[in-house]
């Protein structure tokens, strides 16, 4: 974004936000996306039907279609490293400590202390929609959290064209 | 210890006869049963339970009657009794359900050809399996066991059993066309009052 | 009431048949229930770790991510015996590895499922100090490559009969291999006179270890070590080896309140990359500010509190305005500039004072020559460069520049930086971006101090080629070995003496350059005309170096290079052009010690084949313990794959020397099993027990390792990384010990009578007992004395930090850029080339003429090692368009996705070389003038797969592959019987003779060459294909949806730019933009490489001062010959008249 000299680029992990009032979830016919007790909306490939419904329910596109299984699926939190006691992955492998988890209802927790650092900073994507997230953003702002909020002069895709048809992916 | 035995047998007696048709087996040991026939006086009075054969007693009296009582007519769910919107909840937002879980209980639909877990014969079955539980415990002298499982006997009587199972029951006793429905009715709604009291007292002993 | 008719229901007791079986039984206990009871995962744990702790790392469950997703545990349980449907637990064996994927060694851990013998995933090592257990995605990418479907299963040859690059291969064993190779070299060397031990090269693209490979050279007496230095970050060296006597930069990015991104961008390049993003991270969550100074806009410049864009080559500008400042504001930090800055040497070399006169630096000598008349010198000297003409200069806005001063400020002596490519990768004179940097660090005391800028060879561990004791001949640290006799012209020609590295990308045009050579042989020097054996290692010359066509010519040439061979896990551009392609494996598959300095510690990793520490660790022995890591491999399913450290001991021990008469084989000989080869745990174990006391001291003490035949090479084994010391800062600060009759001073003793002191400078001398012919009057400087104190000082040979570096003054024929300087006018940028960049804007004449930036990576991409991985392939598609400023881009009609034609003109020789077509893309992140183009792009393949006639039928021993259970005793205890040898090669699983070709990564071409011009047009992209090879895991395959065509092999078309002073190939080009032509497709390319000869020449002819009659040495002796110890005699040098 901007104009040289003073251009800038961010990077933002856009994904699944395990709202509390999940669209996906409600709309399952079989109940294939749950919910688990900690909060998570989870998934259940051997009663997924592959209707799409939860595709085109999520206000924020974090479902897709597995072209290898034909049903539905997105990110987990991890679900089965929780059980297991562990971080999420993208938590351990960040670099620079972008990414954040914890319990939320735990005040002494990192993540609620880190969002009470940052009151008033804290966003979430959509909040109009009523899905209530539980994935929150600190330093976003329009540009960063809503995809098509700016014009880009090199395109949406940073990279090369597409020759596949295959569902890739949740990108608008 | 009687007390235990009698009301875990009579648990499973009635949870037999709500849940599902008699079969050959059952069938013939109710009517050579004289301890069970004193407690169904009607049955025990029935002509055909000693003139006509097991099959046709089956095909023509008593599985239609069954039909009706469980299927037609009337509808032996506790969620149909106590939702807002007389629907059953056959899915996992059952409390029912979950109260069989806490104690590691699932239901096999397979065996009990049931469409939801609060189905009379099931939850009768469930009090058995407490009794019997309750048994094991006293024969182990496990006191703070037993005085456990009578709490949740009490528990589930009152939450759920109690709360529509006399509704259904009176239906039953007044559609019943046979003595074995009516009775067994009759004998269901007196027990489960019956045993209720018996619990309230023996717990604020 | 109804407790009356309660007596009637005791009959309820005497039910004839019990309840229990009335009972219709319609419960049954909640399997899946208990089996998450049991065991011990929960939905709710009380705690989230971010990995398990070191005592779980042999035996962790952990639940399956697939798996998970049928419902999780709630609906389906834990997998058990009794839970046969339950979500899958697998059974982990966690090994530690370091990461190869680009040169920052963080620490991986391989994840191994034990119960089927794979690697489940990489993750990091939360062990490792600079790493802290995060990686980048080139990490995770580790399993990717693991498990290729591409990848080189055995060793191969070129078929006999067929010529290089015809693509007909047979396949062979490691024997064969190595008798060949082996004998080769061994009668080489036998014939003992000089020109043959400069008739073998080894030529290592990343080595990714700190020793090994060049102790075995030294070991075999040969002058043969070459790198890729000089086309990577040579000019970002040549400022510390002047300033320090130091190899690289090491910041303290952690602690820094300014983070000065110059010339790597730490945050998304491979110096550090993952470590340095996430101590930059932790700096700025403390308040610290980032600048990024880069024409180009870098993720991390996108991220910047400043970025400046400056015109390639001018930065130098930006440097010494900081300077200037500085000195006029009264902003020098004197205490330090006074004890450390080599000003007294300065001062007191009237003969240079007198020449800066002379050319107009200052306007005359200094009367007094104390410290404050060096500063009020420096204060004239500086004046020119004002705002005004760094505004002029670099093309950057005047507040960008104040606000950077400002900046520089406010940090006081926290200021991190890091000299290494992008300025210095590209531009003729680049060394000079650094040379003056140093100078603005310099001033405000930001050297050595926390939060800011230091030297690398005080963070580095480097004991990998240190492990002689374990060997019957080396002695301990390798000290028996003989330095090395002679001196390889062809990586160290005489017109570049002060060449950082090798010249390397010379080599094929310096192998071709009769004249060249004959020039040099009359004048006395053994110039080799040919190679008898050349081992590229972890490097693809035909493809990255310039001028690619050129390698092609001479790699074809069985005169020129009789024998030669790559040890490559993966097929690239060169490997179809050698003799040899013996697969030695990545990341998880070798031994390596390996360390950088990446924060102000001494830290090592230590680099593991994961498969076969796991099997170690189980109990399993191997049937040849000098090829365990092969029959590793081999029961892991991935081939004959072996690696280095095993190859290069077997080799020399075994096949270069059989019988011992050159003095090689006792060099690798088992101390410990004398007549065979050393061992790994041997030699690891000696050398790092050997050179690092804190570690050894600790292992030996532990518990779980006192007892063991190795502690060292175990606490290793089970870690994966050390560190030595940390919270080093100030290090030349450090005292000399006196006790009583000695100085003792980094590490070596000196007699006390032997010591003198000059008294102007300080400089502690001792008299030199070896290598006394390096220095004048055979006096060595150790020490310097300070304010009163000794200390041990910095590397140079006056202890001091060279402003002034009075060797290149005097001996080596540069005195004009002795001192940190940049031309101030025009008229000096003509008079002194050598430092003014080859694409500065004055040499842009032509309407539409660009300077074109080539020398940025992308963050996921590794110069040869991505394309084999589908994870990198997919975040990437290795896309590589031409990022050209919107201005520009609508002034020329250029719209996103158009092909352009992209022509590349020389300023020194005049000469076009030719043009490649590139997809434009216009951005405003690039600055107007400019360009940007990674040179990471453009590869390219001739065939899209390989059959090799015998590689099924020679394929003999069926081995129990991976699936297999570690748990199964029978299977553990097994392993392939003389494995790599001939009549027991593996039948490969799933292989039918013919294979793909790096299917995830690059698309197909075809080339003509015919001596003189050269062409590549490609003809196919990437496509979905089905993998037979490792099946189950790239089943996605088929799912391709990228074709990779959107880059073109512009280095091809890069003649080759030689800096005069520092050797670099200075990348840069100077380019002329058209439209692109009908019947172009973006890819093409087209080289006249004639021309590029002759651009070569004029570079060498025009700019440099080489050798001559007069020179005594042919380079200057305290400067380190990277990696190999050459003796005196391979120093001194007479060269007749011409």
């Amino acid at each position: 974004m901007g104009t040289f000299p003073e251009t800038k680029r961010t990077f933002t992990p856009l994904r699944c936000n395990h709202c509390q009032n999940a669209p996906c979830e409600r709309i399952c016919p079989v109940s294939a996306l749950h919910y688990i007790e900690n909060g998570i909306v989870n998934i259940d490939k051997e009663r997924c039907i592959g209707c799409a419904g939860c595709v085109m329910a999520c206000p924020y596109g974090a479902i897709y279609i597995d072209p290898e299984t034909n049903t539905a699926d997105k990110c987990t939190y991890c679900a089965h490293r929780i059980a297991s006691a562990m971080m999420p992955s993208c938590v351990v492998a960040c670099p620079v400590e972008a990414n954040i988890f914890g319990d939320l209802d735990d005040p002494t927790s990192n993540i609620s202390k880190y969002i009470q650092s940052y009151q008033g900073g804290v966003q979430v994507r959509k909040p109009e929609k009523g899905t209530n997230p539980h994935h929150f953003y600190v330093g976003g702002g329009n540009v960063t959290l809503n995809p098509l909020a700016s014009h880009r002069a090199e395109g949406h895709s940073l990279f090369n064209k597409l020759t596949s048809k295959m569902p890739i992916g949740g990108h608008h | 210890m009687q007390n235990i035995q009698a009301r875990s047998n009579l648990y499973a007696l009635l949870s037999r006869i709500l849940l599902q048709e008699l079969d050959d087996e059952m069938l013939d040991m109710i009517r050579n049963d004289d301890a069970i026939l004193e407690l169904m006086p009607n049955l025990q009075a029935w002509e055909p339970l000693r003139s006509v054969e097991n099959r046709v007693l089956r095909e023509e009296y008593l599985n239609p009657d069954f039909v009706n009582i469980s299927l037609l007519h009337l509808i032996p769910y506790e969620t149909f009794y106590v939702r807002d919107d007389q629907m059953i909840e056959t899915g996992g937002a059952n409390p029912v359900t979950d109260i069989y879980s806490a104690y590691d209980f699932i239901v096999d639909y397979e065996a009990a050809r049931v469409v939801s877990t609060d189905h009379i014969g099931v939850e009768l079955e469930f009090m058995h399996h407490l009794c019997e539980a309750q048994f094991k415990a006293m024969m182990e002298s496990d006191e703070d066991a037993v005085s456990e499982l009578k709490e949740v006997q009490h528990r589930f009587l009152n939450t759920h059993l109690l709360q529509w199972a006399p509704l259904y029951l009176l239906s039953v006793k007044y559609e019943a066309r046979t003595p074995l429905y009516a009775d067994a009715a009759d004998m269901a709604l007196e027990f489960l009052l019956s045993d209720n009291e018996y619990l309230s007292a023996s717990m604020h002993a | 009431m109804f407790l009356e008719s309660r007596r009637s229901f005791m009959k309820g007791a005497a039910f004839t048949v019990a309840g229990a079986a009335i009972a219709k039984g319609v419960f049954s206990t909640d399997a899946v229930a208990e089996s998450v009871s049991q065991s011990k995962f929960t939905n709710t744990p009380d705690t989230l770790s971010f990995y398990p702790p070191l005592e779980q790392w042999s035996d962790f469950q952990e639940l399956s991510g697939e798996d998970w997703k049928r419902g999780g545990i709630n609906r389906k349980g834990v997998q058990s015996a009794d839970n046969p449907n339950g979500i899958e637990v697998h059974d982990y064996m966690i090994v530690p590895t370091a990461c190869s994927n680009c040169e920052a060694s963080c620490g991986l851990t391989a994840w191994i499922d034990k119960k089927s013998f794979t690697v489940k995933k990489y993750m990091g090592n939360p062990l490792h100090p600079g790493s802290r257990g995060r990686n980048c995605a080139k990490g995770y990418a580790a399993q990717s490559q693991m498990y290729d479907p591409d990848r080189l299963a055995f060793p191969i040859k070129r078929a006999p009969g067929s010529a290089r690059g015809e693509g007909k291969w047979i396949r062979t064993t490691w024997d064969e291999a190595m008798s060949t190779i082996g004998k080769k070299m061994g009668d080489m060397l036998r014939k003992g006179d000089e020109l043959s031990r400069k008739s073998v090269m080894y030529h290592v693209g990343r080595p990714n270890e700190n020793g090994f490979v060049p102790s075995v050279w030294h070991s075999l007496g040969c002058d043969a070590y070459n790198s890729h230095t000089n086309i990577c970050s040579a000019n970002g060296r040549t400022p510390t080896i002047q300033w320090a006597n130091d190899d690289r930069t090491s910041p303290d990015w952690a602690n820094a309140k300014l983070v000065f991104l110059n010339s790597s961008h730490a945050a998304d390049a491979g110096h550090y990359f993952q470590q340095s993003a996430g101590f930059i991270a932790d700096a700025r969550k403390k308040g610290a500010k980032l600048v990024v100074m880069d024409p180009r806009m870098s993720n991390s410049a996108g991220m910047a509190d400043l970025w400046i864009a400056a015109w390639p080559g001018t930065e130098p500008v930006i440097y010494l305005y900081l300077v200037n400042r500085i000195l006029q504001e009264g902003k020098v930090n004197k205490k330090f500039v006074r004890r450390w800055i080599n000003w007294e040497v300065m001062m007191r070399n009237t003969k240079y004072l007198e020449f800066m006169v002379e050319k107009g630096y200052i306007s005359k000598v200094p009367q007094e020559r104390d410290f404050n008349a060096f500063l009020e010198m420096l204060k004239e000297l500086y004046a020119p460069y004002t705002l005004d003409y760094a505004v002029k200069e670099t093309h950057v806005p005047a507040y960008k520049l104040e606000k950077l001063y400002e900046m520089f400020i406010w940090a006081g002596d926290a200021i991190s930086t890091y000299f290494w490519r992008a300025t210095a990768a590209g531009n003729r004179g680049g060394w000079v971006s650094g040379r003056t940097g140093y100078l603005a660090l310099a001033m405000r005391g930001a050297i050595g101090t926390v939060g800011g800028t230091f030297f690398h060879h005080w963070h580095v561990i480097s004991v990998g080629g240190k492990g002689g004791s374990a060997t019957v001949g080396q002695g301990k640290s390798g000290s028996n070995v003989a330095p090395v006799d002679v001196w390889n012209e062809l990586t160290w020609p005489p017109e570049w003496p002060l060449s950082t590295y090798e010249m390397s990308y010379l080599l094929p045009h310096l192998m071709s350059d009769t004249e060249w050579q004959q020039k040099w042989i009359k004048r006395g020097l053994n110039v080799p005309q040919k190679l008898s054996v050349y081992i590229p290692r972890m490097y693809n010359p035909v493809w990255i170096n310039p001028d690619g066509f050129r390698w092609l010519e001479v790699l074809k040439n069985e005169q020129k290079m009789e024998l030669t061979m790559n040890l490559s896990p993966v097929w690239s551009e060169t490997n179809w052009y050698v003799d040899y392609v013996l697969p030695v494996g990545l990341a998880g598959e070798r031994h390596d010690q390996h360390s950088e300095a990446t924060m102000p510690a001494r830290w090592t990793s230590f680099r593991q084949p994961v498969m076969r520490v796991a099997l170690e660790k189980m109990g399993w022995k191997p049937k040849n313990p000098n090829r365990a890591t092969l029959e590793a491999h081999i029961k892991a399913g991935l081939g004959e794959v072996w690696e280095e450290n095993e190859f290069w001991f077997e080799l020399c021990f075994n096949y270069v020397d059989p019988d011992g008469s050159l003095g090689i084989r006792q060099m690798w000989e088992s101390k410990r099993h004398p007549g065979t080869p050393v061992t790994i745990a041997e030699w690891y174990d000696a050398a790092f027990g050997d050179n690092l006391p804190n570690l050894k001291k600790t292992a030996t003490n532990d518990a779980r390792y006192k007892n063991s035949e190795f502690p060292v090479y175990e606490y290793l084994r089970d870690h994966g990384v050390w560190m030595e010391e940390n919270n080093i800062y100030h290090a030349q600060e450090r005292l000399v010990k006196d006790d009583g009759e000695h100085l003792i001073s980094h590490g070596h003793k000196y007699h006390k009578e032997e010591i003198s002191i000059d008294k102007e400078t300080g400089v502690v001398y001792a008299t030199a007992h070896k290598n006394g012919w390096k220095y004048k009057d055979h006096k060595e400087p150790v020490a310097i004395e300070v304010d009163g104190e000794i200390m041990e000082g910095f590397a140079t040979l006056d202890k001091k930090l060279d402003f002034f570096v009075e060797w290149l003054a005097d001996e080596w024929k540069w005195p004009e850029y002795a001192i940190p300087f940049y031309p101030r006018n025009e008229a000096e940028k003509k008079a002194m080339p050598q430092i003014v960049s080859h694409v500065n804007h004055m040499y842009m004449t032509e309407p539409n003429s660009y300077a074109l930036n080539t020398v940025f990576r992308l963050p996921y991409n590794i110069h040869t090692r991505s394309a084999n991985s589908k994870h990198l392939m997919e975040i990437s598609q290795n896309h590589d368009p031409i990022w050209i400023n919107t201005v520009d881009a609508k002034r020329q009609g250029f719209k996103r996705g158009d092909a352009i034609r992209v022509r590349i003109v020389d300023s020194v020789s005049g000469l076009e070389s030719g043009y490649f077509v590139a997809m434009a893309v216009p951005t405003e992140g690039v600055l107007p003038g400019t360009l940007a183009c990674s040179h990471h792009g453009g590869r390219w393949k001739l065939k899209n797969a390989v059959t090799i006639p015998n590689g099924v039928s020679d394929g003999k021993v069926n081995v129990p592959m991976a699936g297999a259970d570690m748990n199964d005793e029978a299977w553990l205890k097994s392993s392939p019987e003389n494995a790599g040898r001939e009549g027991a090669q593996i039948k490969i699983e799933d292989y039918d003779g013919t294979a793909g070709m790096n299917g995830f990564g690059i698309p197909t071409a075809e080339i003509s060459m015919d001596g003189k011009e050269g062409k590549m047009k490609y003809v196919e992209g990437i496509k979905p294909f089905k993998s037979s090879r490792f099946a189950a895991y790239n089943r996605d395959s088929d799912n391709i949806w990228w074709d990779g065509l959107s880059g073109s092999w512009q280095n091809a078309v890069a003649p080759a730019h030689p800096d005069p002073i520092s050797g670099m190939h200075c990348w840069h080009q100077k380019v002329i933009l058209e439209p692109a032509q009908s019947g172009d497709k973006i890819g093409d390319i087209y080289v006249n490489y004639e021309n590029n000869f002759k651009t070569y020449q004029a570079w060498r002819d025009q700019l440099t001062r080489g050798l001559d009659s007069n020179s005594e040495f042919r380079r200057p002796p305290h400067i380190k010959r990277p990696w190999v110890p050459l003796s005196e005699k391979a120093y001194r040098v007479t060269i007749k008249d011409a």
